[in-house]
Formats: C-alpha cells, sequence, structure tokens
C-alpha cells in the first residue's frame, strides 16, 4: 500500500519584481508502508518545499498528491506526525502546555501521564514547565519529536529530525525512531547528516536541484556519501 | 477547534496592551465627573455621551493593537505548521481565531460595560436598559471589525492591516452621509454607485444607539432587531471571506 505518493510536483516561489524560484521541477515518488526513506540532497535542493507540499502547507503548481490514498487536507491528519524545519511553538506557553495543546488537537482525551511520558522519553520532564521561549536549539527540537510522535502516528513525516541536536541527543532520538520503524511505522525523513541514514533508512531519494536524481534501496548504495558525491558531481 | 479559540483568547486576555487600554477606558468613563460640573446641567448627557464612545474607541484600540497579531504570529513564526497538519480545516483555524478575538473584546467592552452602566444608573438613580442596550450596539459594532481585522490579515501586516481596518472603517461611517448628500442635490448616479459601496462596507451606524441614549429616547425594537442581525451577517461574511482567502495561502 502506497502511503505517500507525489505525482509530478511542481512548485514554483514567486519572490517580488516578477522574479520566480523553480523549487520544483516535476518530482515523483512513492512511500510504501512500513518504509523507512530518507530524503537527501544539498541546501536548496527542495527538501523541505516537497514536505510541505506532502503536508498540504504549499499549494503545488501541478501534480497529483496522495496520502493514504486520500487528499492530505483531510481527516486522514490524525494519522501523520509531522516535524517541521526548525521547529516552533507558543514561546509563553511551558514546553508541557505546548505538548498538551497540540495533542489536544488531535485526541481530546489524551491523558496528562501521556504527556509526561512523553516528556520524559525526549528528556525534557526536568523543563517541562519552563516556557518555550526560554529552551536551547536542541530542546525545541526534542519538543518537535515529542509532539509528532506522541499520537502514535502511522505515518511520520520528519523534516531534518536529528539537527540541533548533540551526540547524545541524537542517538537517542534515532533509538526513538528505530523502535517506531520496528513497529511497523513509516517514516519518511531529510536530511543532511549522512551517518543517520544507514542505520534507519532502506531507501533514500536523492534530489538536486528540484529533480530527483536516483532513488535506491541502501543495500544497492553501499558508502552514502561516495554515492552522493558521485550522483551530484 | 475550541483549542484554537481557548489558545487565542487566551493569548491576547494576557497581553499587556490589554491592561493599560482598559485602565484608560475606566478613566475615559469616570472623566465626565471632572468636566462634568462645567457643562451647566448637562453631566448625565455627556457621561453617556463620554462613556459609550470610550467603549467603542478603546475596543477598536484592541482590536488594532491586539487582534492585528493573533493571525500574524502564527503565520509569520510559524507556529500554524504544527496546527494545520493537525485535524483541523483552515477554515476552522480562522474561524478559531475571530472567535477567539471576539471573547476578547466581548469580555473587555462587558467590563467597561458594566461600569459604565452602573455609573449612568447611579447617575440618574435609574437602572438604565437603554444604555445596556447601547452597549450591546458597541459590541456589535466590535464584532463586525473583528471579521474585517481577521480578513485584513490573511493578506497584510499588522501594520498595513490597522490601516486597511481604519480605512474600511472611516468610509463605512462617511457612505451613508454621503449617499444622503448625493441624494440632496440630486446626484442620482453618484448615489447608486455609492449604494453599492454601501453593501461592501460596514454601516456601523446601524448599531450607534448614542444619540437616542443620550436624548432618554428608547431605542426601537426594529432597530435593534435589525441592527443585530446585520451585524451578526455582516461579521460572518468577512470571516467566510478570510477563510476563503486562507484556504489557498501557502504557509
Ligand atoms: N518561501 C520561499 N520563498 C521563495 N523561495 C523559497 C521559499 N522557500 C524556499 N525557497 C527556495 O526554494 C528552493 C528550495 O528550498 P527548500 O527549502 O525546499 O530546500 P531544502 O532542500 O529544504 O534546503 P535545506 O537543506 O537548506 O533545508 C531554494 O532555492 C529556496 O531558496
Ligand atoms: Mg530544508
Amino acid at each position: 500500500m502506497k502511503l505517500v505518493e507525489l505525482r509530478n510536483i511542481t512548485k514554483t516561489y514567486r519572490i517580488i519584481f516578477g522574479k520566480k524560484v523553480e523549487a520544483l521541477r516535476g518530482i515523483t515518488l512513492v512511500v510504501g508502508k512500513g518504509e523507512a526513506v530518507a530524503l537527501v540532497g544539498p541546501n536548496g535542493a527542495g527538501k523541505t518545499t516537497a514536505i510541505k507540499i506532502i503536508l498540504g502547507l504549499l499549494n503545488p503548481d501541478c501534480g497529483k498528491i496522495s496520502i493514504f490514498g486520500q487528499d492530505p487536507n483531510s481527516d486522514i491528519r490524525k494519522r501523520i506526525g509531522y516535524l517541521p524545519e526548525n521547529p516552533t511553538f507558543y514561546r509563553f506557553l511551558t514546553g508541557r502546555e505546548n505538548l498538551l495543546f497540540l495533542t489536544r488537537m488531535v485526541d481530546p482525551d489524551i491523558p496528562i501521564k501521556r504527556i509526561d511520558e512523553m516528556l520524559r522519553l525526549v528528556g525534557l520532564y526536568g523543563a517541562k514547565d519552563r516556557p518555550v521561549r526560554g529552551y536551547s536549539r536542541g530542546m525545541v527540537q526534542r519538543l518537535g519529536i515529542a509532539q509528532a510522535i506522541i499520537h502514535n502516528p502511522d505515518l511520520l513525516i520528519l523534516d531534518e529530525p536529528l539537527s540541533g541536536l548533540d551526540p547524545i541527543g541524537r542517538k537517542e532520538i534515532r533509538s526513538i525512531l528505530l523502535n517506531m520503524k520496528k513497529e511497523g511505522k513509516t517514516i519518511f525523513f531529510s536530511t543532511h547528516i549522512l551517518p543517520d541514514v544507514t542505520p534507519l533508512a532502506d531507501r533514500v531519494i536523492v534530489i538536486n536541484k528540484g529533480r530527483i536524481v536516483s532513488d535506491l534501496p541502501v543495500a544497492k548504495i553501499g558508502d552514502i556519501e561516495d554515492h552522493l558525491i558521485q550522483i551530484l558531481r | 477547534m475550541r483549542e484554537v479559540i481557548l489558545n487565542s483568547y487566551r493569548e491576547a486576555i494576557r497581553d499587556r496592551v490589554l491592561l493599560v487600554v482598559l485602565a484608560f477606558g475606566v478613566a475615559m468613563i469616570f472623566s465626565s465627573l471632572i468636566i462634568g460640573p462645567l457643562t451647566l446641567g448637562e453631566e448625565i448627557r455627556l457621561a453617556k455621551d463620554i462613556g459609550l464612545g470610550s467603549i467603542l474607541f478603546f475596543g477598536l484600540l484592541i482590536i488594532l493593537f491586539i487582534g492585528n497579531r493573533v493571525l500574524y504570529r502564527e503565520l509569520n513564526e510559524k507556529t500554524c505548521y504544527l496546527i494545520l497538519t493537525r485535524p483541523i480545516t483552515r477554515f476552522q483555524f480562522i474561524a478559531g481565531k475571530a472567535i477567539g478575538l471576539f471573547l476578547t473584546i466581548l469580555v473587555t467592552s462587558l467590563i467597561l460595560g458594566i461600569i459604565f452602566i452602573s455609573y449612568i444608573s447611579l447617575l440618574t438613580g435609574s437602572l438604565q436598559i437603554t444604555a445596556f442596550l447601547a452597549v450591546i450596539g458597541v459590541i456589535f459594532q466590535l464584532t463586525m471589525l473583528v471579521g474585517i481585522v481577521i480578513l485584513a490579515a490573511t493578506f497584510l501586516n499588522p501594520f498595513l492591516g490597522s490601516l486597511f481596518t481604519i480605512f474600511v472603517y472611516i468610509f463605512g461611517q462617511m457612505i451613508p452621509r454621503a449617499i444622503l448628500l448625493a441624494k440632496f442635490y440630486k446626484h442620482l448616479a453618484i448615489a447608486r454607485i455609492l449604494s453599492i459601496f454601501h453593501y461592501i462596507f460596514p454601516d456601523l451606524t446601524y448599531l450607534d444607539f448614542r444619540e437616542l441614549l443620550i436624548y432618554n429616547n428608547p431605542i426601537p425594537l426594529e432597530r435593534i432587531l435589525f441592527g443585530f442581525s446585520y451585524a451578526i451577517c455582516y461579521s460572518l461574511v468577512m470571516v467566510l471571506v478570510a477563510g476563503l482567502i486562507f484556504e489557498r495561502k501557502d504557509l
């Protein structure tokens, strides 16, 4: 079953004075159930744009999107966990209040216990009652992970899940994600941190200048760094 | 959607600007105590005039200073990403923001309104039902402005949004008078064009009971019913249009 499907998506940003940036030039990709797929590529390649389009935050110029075989703007979003690139929260609320607010939108009867459990899992329990405005970059990232997985979604869409984290944090979050993968969750994530690709991903999609330039199972790639250098040269 | 409403309400009500505005509002309502004696027996009229005017004016300030930002912050700081990827439609999100802002206005106007009505009732020695209705009229005027400011926020930044709201407000006030003038001078074509604008821009005069209150005339029931339904419809249409614009917006 296809959980995410993009067909021939193009997206052009219009900047002032008629200037345009072609961020995506006809992207087709499919993520199957239970797969873990990494999206890699240089800065400005179009990763974030593609992810926002999957979630319906951006409208594509042309092309078709479906998630769980449906329109992204439907109730299906209960089953999706999303981590934006540089997530932001309400600065005047505490980490716990933010998480509670966001989770209630998916599950109005979520027990407080579950919120605290999640905060403990991502290592924020000690800071849970501090306003988010006082959080460090890595703490915000951890809260971002927490809000993406707390409702136990079937599909995770993560834009650079491990950025901003210290080495131990990266290991912790990676193992949380590996566990979710073991539970049969589908994971689609973008990353710049190549050593994080292989332990987690089954398949690697390389995107460059708005086009997909390679889409291969990890087993066929060998050393991922060499692979990238070869393709992008 | 409940969460969005509560959150935008909470954010607005916690804003310090609100306290300042409220304090000034209360001060204004009682200001007739000082100026009143200068007016030779017109204290009560003056108190009614200033009091009602203050509720409208300070409500407008809250809408311009706080109302404008509730949506902008969400879009600018990208907190909306986490909300709009949850099971809530963009339309519900806009409606939630509008209702949250409306509740803020309702609470602050009611606080000022109750102080105002009690003050007038004390001055006149009887409970002032007309003052109460006039306050409700002001709240409905503000409701329409909430609709306009939310609409503006879907495509303008707070500064331009405030200008837009003020412009629409002033234009809305001018049109009915301009129509009368045009008719008086027999410029019927102009009057007709103006009456098209009259449908688009808010006509707050339908809800303005200030003169009736000042001169102690009762407010006719038809005016109340018409005014209230006009305000409700107008605000709903504004939020609807805001929702339609927001629906297609790239975030
Ligand atoms: N809001 C925007 N307005 C104009 N141009 C944009 C906007 N967002 C992205 N772009 C442009 O679109 C292209 C793709 O950007 P995108 O953010 O998708 O890249 P990315 O692969 O996520 O990069 P990074 O690895 O740095 O996160 C870039 O050239 C970028 O400058
Ligand atoms: Mg990016």
